[in-house]
């Protein structure tokens, strides 16, 4: 009958798109299957659509606009709450634009330079660090989504879940949590279409205007891809991570130069910055902040100011701070 | 832009405000986009007339802002230091689009909501061999001034300095982690949310 058919078909096609993972509790290796696939699909999909970035009590919106074409992604972010904000990156350089103060700046990717293409799969960079585990499906955006679970093994890192569409494995929503359960951070799709085609004109910067001042932070060079050049050294870091690239570079104007450190365990990053105080003298001023999942701290070694960014838990981060040290020549 | 809090700014930076009008304005600071944006413009204003720039800037950075500064008309007030004050604060507003480039490298920019810097005096920290501790920040606790410019610039500094790691470390997360969170989602949703 008409009216069966259709429904054949669809689940059908439901079955043979589906991996075979139909139960709460799924295994590690089908966990494993669908965030290798997740990671996949954004590198090779194009799509749009409305994304919400909670912390806390702090709701902000915005327009995404993602283009995957030959291997190649750019993506457009324009802010939707708020002062209007917009960012356009590709795999060469990141734009931003700030109409408030009538200003664009771009900011060059030196990774694609430095950094050799094949890098370890994602998934087996934590695999060791993390538990894994799909709680079953939910809906996200009005698509059915697979619901996993990354839950650290130990108490350094914080735990991920993860909402991945079960029919493009793009994600569509995701969670930070501490070790009590309480998110910290939450980003997720509202609605968001595949497409075949996006044209380049919607991937190009629309808010800057003429008269706006266009600032090309183009770093001196000074990099090392190991970090061997690096002037400091980092004595303590959770199990996992590794230091993953190193610059020196002056961050904004009357400012010296920074070194940054950058570390990850493939899935939590943590970024070290040292900057030569303006004063010496000045008296230490130990700084401890939070953002979501994003901890930092900040004193002084030795004239010079140490902060410590990373989405790791606020203890951590500043035993980490206290781990620094100045290489000895 | 030359408006009454404008003209507090500059007074702020100028230690020329009463102990009462620098406290209101210091919370200000905390609570206000548009103070945060003006009091970082000054100090960059400031930067470019000392020719404090680095030298990697564009070339006629610190051009600009001087003649940002001299050419705005300058209004007509009631005494002869109003008028001075005006025409540094008229040029300020102008040579703050000039400056612009400092402002995204700021909290305004970054739209912060960091928690306020909790000044730890005399904690112990453990440290590894061979780091010490330059000194605790006592001093800080107890200003002796309420407009402590020094401290309320330090705050300032720290925060414009968090946002632009932020956005350095933002940089990072796309090519070295597993393709989770949509990166800069975080800094293009870092709006005032105060």
């Amino acid at each position: 009958m008409r009216a069966q058919f259709p429904t054949r078909v669809f689940a059908a096609a439901l079955v043979l798109q589906v991996p075979l993972v139909g139960q709460a509790g799924g295994s590690i290796k089908e966990a494993r299957g669908i965030i290798d696939r997740m990671s996949e699909a954004r590198k090779s999909l194009s799509f749009e659509g409305i994304l919400v970035y909670q912390r806390g009590k702090n709701l902000h919106s915005m327009r995404i606009i993602h283009k995957a074409d030959g291997g190649r992604e750019r993506e457009r972010l324009t802010s939707l709450s708020g002062p209007a904000r917009e960012l356009v990156r590709d795999e060469r350089q990141t734009t931003c634009v700030f109409p408030d103060n009538r200003a664009v700046m771009v900011i060059k990717n030196r990774f694609s330079e430095i950094f050799p293409a094949a890098l370890p799969k994602p998934i087996e960079q934590i695999e060791n660090l993390y538990s894994f585990s799909v709680l079953g499906k939910d809906r996200v955006a009005g698509r059915e989504a697979w619901v996993v679970r990354i839950q650290p093994k130990d108490p350094d890192r914080y735990e991920h879940k993860l909402w991945i569409d079960a029919a493009s494995y793009l994600l569509l929503k995701s969670h930070i949590l501490d070790a009590q359960g309480e998110t910290l951070e939450e980003v997720l799709f509202t609605s968001i279409k595949l497409r075949d085609f996006i044209p380049d004109s919607l991937l190009t910067p629309k808010l800057a205007e003429e008269g706006y001042t266009w600032y090309r932070n183009e770093p001196p060079g000074n990099q090392a891809a190991d970090g061997s050049s690096a002037k400091w050294t980092v004595n303590w870091l959770p199990d996992g991570f590794a230091m993953r690239g190193y610059e020196e570079q002056a961050l904004a104007p009357s400012r010296p130069a920074v070194d940054h450190m950058f570390f990850s365990d493939g899935l939590a990053t943590l970024s070290v910055f040292v900057e030569k105080s303006a004063v010496p003298d000045a008296d230490a001023v130990e700084d401890q902040t939070s953002l979501g999942a994003v901890n930092t701290y900040t004193w002084m070694i030795d004239g010079h100011q140490v902060t410590v960014v990373g989405e790791l838990p606020a203890v951590i981060v500043r035993r980490v701070a206290g781990s620094i040290a100045g290489k000895e020549d | 832009m030359i408006d009454d809090k404008f003209e507090r700014c500059s007074a702020l930076i100028d230690g020329e405000l009463s102990e009462s009008e620098a406290a209101t304005l210091i919370a200000d600071l905390g609570r206000d986009k548009s103070v945060r944006e003006t009091v970082g413009r000054f100090y960059l204003i400031g930067d470019a007339v000392r020719n404090a720039v680095p030298e990697h800037w564009r070339p006629d950075f610190v051009s600009n802002v001087m003649k940002a500064v001299e050419e705005e008309p300058f209004w007509l007030l009631s005494s002869p230091e109003s008028q001075a004050k005006k025409k540094w604060l008229v040029g300020g507003a102008i040579a703050a689009s000039v400056c612009a480039f400092a402002l995204f490298m700021s909290r305004a920019e970054q739209g912060q909501v960091w928690r306020k810097p909790t000044l730890i005096a005399g904690q112990a920290m453990q440290m590894s061999e061979g780091t010490r501790r330059i000194s605790s920040a006592q001093t800080q606790s107890t200003p002796q001034h309420p407009l402590q410019t020094r401290s309320t610039s330090a705050t300032f500094a720290g925060e414009s300095r968090l946002n632009s790691y932020l956005v350095k470390h933002n940089q990072y997360l796309d090519n070295f982690t597993v393709q989770g969170v949509a990166p800069y989602a975080r800094v293009v949703g870092y709006q005032g949310g105060r």
